[in-house]
């Protein structure tokens, strides 16, 4: 016994009650990304009778899911890779999903390859990525589809805990049935790096070691730079850089102004996420999204979701839309968007360039 | 592979951890220890309704979510955050005046001093009593409490594979503005065995690090289980059933702390049955004589537990000492007998294994 906990302990210190946003998931998580034919049967798997997602429980709510999962939710292939779930929300070919699970292994917001929308009728879109939310990363994609059935948002139910939701799929039963475990809040985690080491300067932080793999080795940031200037605004002190890098989220592109011995120097580095937990604690947690926090305002739900399944609708027993699952974040979480926000957000995503 | 459900800042507190677990017996006098139990059955142990909690799963989604939703505000109140050392964990309240549940592996032993957090915020000074170790259960005491919120106890530990039910506690410890988190899920075992020592309640209400201690409740909100440990499987989690806190409630509320008794039957021989544990002879002068039992007799519950067996018979006197007395469910024929034992030591030369 002693020798099983010991491993788990030391890696539960790691695992604050934040959620980590942790690249190096993502290699395994990418070579154990399903194909669709393998997708239909570890879906069986896990449908043994007598579960809270078996088969019988799942069909008694069909007749509340299959329209919106007919007609308003599609699979999004990114480079042939089934990378999410996304929402029709206009008519005339818009649709939503999660922007971070579109990129590739190395970036998070890079796309590869092109993005391609299929319905539960087999129909197959090429997509168009419009714009992206990357605080609450959203990407807003367009298909020349058109005459398409938008997904209702209920944006008046209170979203109180152990209300029931169902998260759609392409299939005429839900994917995964939960419960709401916690309203919305600030969902913390997922905040951008710089990849340094900072020691004091007399004016300015200087930078004692660069990270290897990160967004200020990339540029070429060096051991004696001193930051003078983020984003526009002066740094005084080692304290300057964390907070001003920590407002920003991962992907995001900021420039950081230099003193190299006599010389100013500009970067622009594209900021990277913070490295996750260890692995022990990621195998207890279940496969997890690579970007699981730093959202805005999301609700907390027990529906067990792959990565993959995140960027689809969540439906209240009434068969509208409460929110769109936006993390799968571990073993006893799913975030998800709440209505009102993905209104409100898809209006600027349409509206915004 | 199975771990606790627990958050542990170091790794050297573990070693502690595991040395204490081997932490010796705290008597108390029995006259003392029975009244407090007394007193607190009237306040804790409030009878539940005895309405079935088994839900077939084909059901009306709008009456099931009622449900969900109605056990959820009659425990959350109850449902506390509990740090003790450095451990950092869940529990459940059961009395106005501040008798908790945790799991065995969160109180750690009796006699420290805990912090349980209110799911308001406001933290407040316990004292931890006993420990079931084999059993990971415990209890602790809030000082100085009264007219606190508190969840009732499902009595009679009724639980069946299939049924529904509701794990709450604190993941990840608890969070300052998080209130207690709900989960649903399925009992998928009632009796599971696990490390061939003890049987918990198997679910796929998914639990994490932090949740232990916390606590499993039916869709009336009784507590019936009390999170324990968990598997890498998300759906598998374990929690000790609540029968096992009911059996030995004197015992937890003395503070006392122990890991196994010696307690014997004087069965000469038991063997496997479908039905339970087949006696294939008692002892003269011992404690299965004296009650009246006989060979072939089959013992099919023990203290209100299913006995499955001759294995899990002798798991299950384990947990008791000499003097403790028991009520066995007996299959004699066609007939269903309750008898009360009271349990002796090992005492024959020959009797060694024998329960």
């Amino acid at each position: 016994m002693t020798a099983t906990l010991a491993p788990l302990l030391g890696s539960f210190f790691f695992a604050t009650a934040h959620a980590f946003a942790g690249p190096q998931d993502r290699s395994s998580a990418q070579e154990a990304r399903p194909d669709r034919e393998a997708v239909r049967s570890s879906v069986a798997e896990k449908s043994e009778p007598g579960r809270r997602d078996s088969p019988d429980v799942l069909a008694s709510f069909s007749a509340i899911v299959e329209e919106v999962a007919r007609r308003s939710t599609v699979e999004v292939y990114a480079d042939g890779r089934r990378a999410a779930l996304g929402i029709v929300v206009a008519e005339d070919g818009l649709v939503v999903t999660k922007a971070s699970e579109l990129g590739g292994a190395s970036e998070l917001w890079e796309l590869e390859g092109e993005i391609v929308c299929r319905f539960a009728d087999g129909q197959e879109w090429q997509a168009t990525l419009l714009n992206r939310d990357l605080s609450f990363d959203l990407a807003l994609l367009e298909i020349e589809a058109r005459d398409l059935v938008p997904v209702e948002w209920e944006t008046d139910l209170p979203l109180r805990a152990g209300r029931i939701v169902l998260s759609v799929g392409l299939q005429d039963v839900p994917i995964a049935m939960g419960i709401v475990s916690v309203a919305p809040r600030e969902i913390t985690g997922g905040r951008a790096r710089l990849g340094l080491r900072l020691g004091t300067a007399s004016e300015g932080a200087l930078v004692r070691e660069v990270e290897p793999d990160t967004a200020a080795a990339a540029v070429g940031i060096e051991p004696g730079d001193v930051i003078i200037e983020i984003g526009g605004t002066p740094v005084q002190r080692m304290e300057d850089v964390i907070d001003l890098i920590g407002r920003h989220r991962a992907g995001e592109v900021v420039r950081v102004r230099v003193r190299r011995g006599e010389a100013t120097l500009d970067f622009d580095p594209t900021l990277t996420v913070r490295p996750g937990s260890d692995r022990s604690s990621s195998r207890l947690e279940g496969d997890r999204s690579r970007l699981r926090g730093g959202f805005p305002s999301a609700f907390q739900h027990d529906s067990v979701l792959r990565p993959e399944d995140c960027g689809g609708a969540l439906l209240a027993l009434h068969g509208k839309a409460v929110g769109l699952n936006i993390a799968r974040a571990g073993r006893t979480a799913s975030y998800a968007i709440p209505a009102a926000e993905m209104v409100r957000l898809i209006q600027e995503l349409c509206t915004t360039p | 592979m199975i771990f606790p459900v627990w958050r542990q800042p170091s790794l050297s507190r573990l070693l502690i951890f595991t040395v204490i677990a081997w932490g010796g017996f705290g008597g108390r006098p029995a006259a003392t220890q029975d009244e407090r139990a007394v007193e607190t059955s009237e306040n804790a142990l409030h009878t539940a309704r005895s309405t079935s909690a088994a839900r077939p799963a084909i059901f009306d989604p709008l009456v099931f979510e009622a449900q969900i939703v109605a056990a959820y505000e009659r425990v959350q109140g109850a449902s506390v955050g509990i740090r003790v050392e450095g451990r950092s964990g869940s529990g459940v309240v059961v009395s106005g005046d501040g008798l908790v549940l945790s799991a065995g592996h969160v109180i750690g032993s009796p006699g420290l001093t805990a912090k349980v957090i209110l799911p308001d915020g406001r933290e407040l000074e316990a004292t931890t009593l006993g420990v079931n170790q084999r059993r990971d259960s415990g209890m602790l005491r809030i000082r100085d409490a009264t007219g606190l919120a508190f969840a009732a106890v499902c009595t009679t530990g009724e639980v069946g594979q299939g049924d529904w039910c509701l794990a709450v506690g604190h993941p990840g410890g608890y969070q300052a503005g998080r209130p207690p988190v709900p989960r649903i899920g399925r009992i998928l075992d009632a009796s599971r065995p696990v490390d061939g020592s003890a049987r918990f309640i198997h679910s796929d209400c998914p639990l994490i690090g932090g949740d232990s201690g916390g606590g499993l409740f039916d869709l009336e909100g009784r507590l019936i289980g009390i999170h324990s440990r968990i598997e890498s499987d998300v759906t598998s989690n374990y929690h000790v059933p609540i029968t096992v806190y009911l059996r030995h409630w004197g015992r937890l509320l003395s503070g006392e702390e122990w890991t196994r008794g010696d307690a014997r039957l004087g069965l000469f021989g038991v063997s496997d049955d479908k039905l339970g544990a087949r006696i294939r002879d008692v002892f003269p002068g011992r404690p299965a004589t004296a009650a009246g039992l006989r060979a072939d007799d089959i013992i099919t519950q023990l203290d209100g537990e299913r006995v499955r067996g001759a294995e899990d018979l002798r798991m299950m006197l384990g947990e008791y000492r000499p003097g403790d007395e028991i009520e066995l469910v007996v299959r004699r024929g066609e007939e269903i007998v309750a008898v009360r034992v009271t349990l002796a030591g090992p005492q024959r030369v020959g009797s060694r294994g024998q329960p």
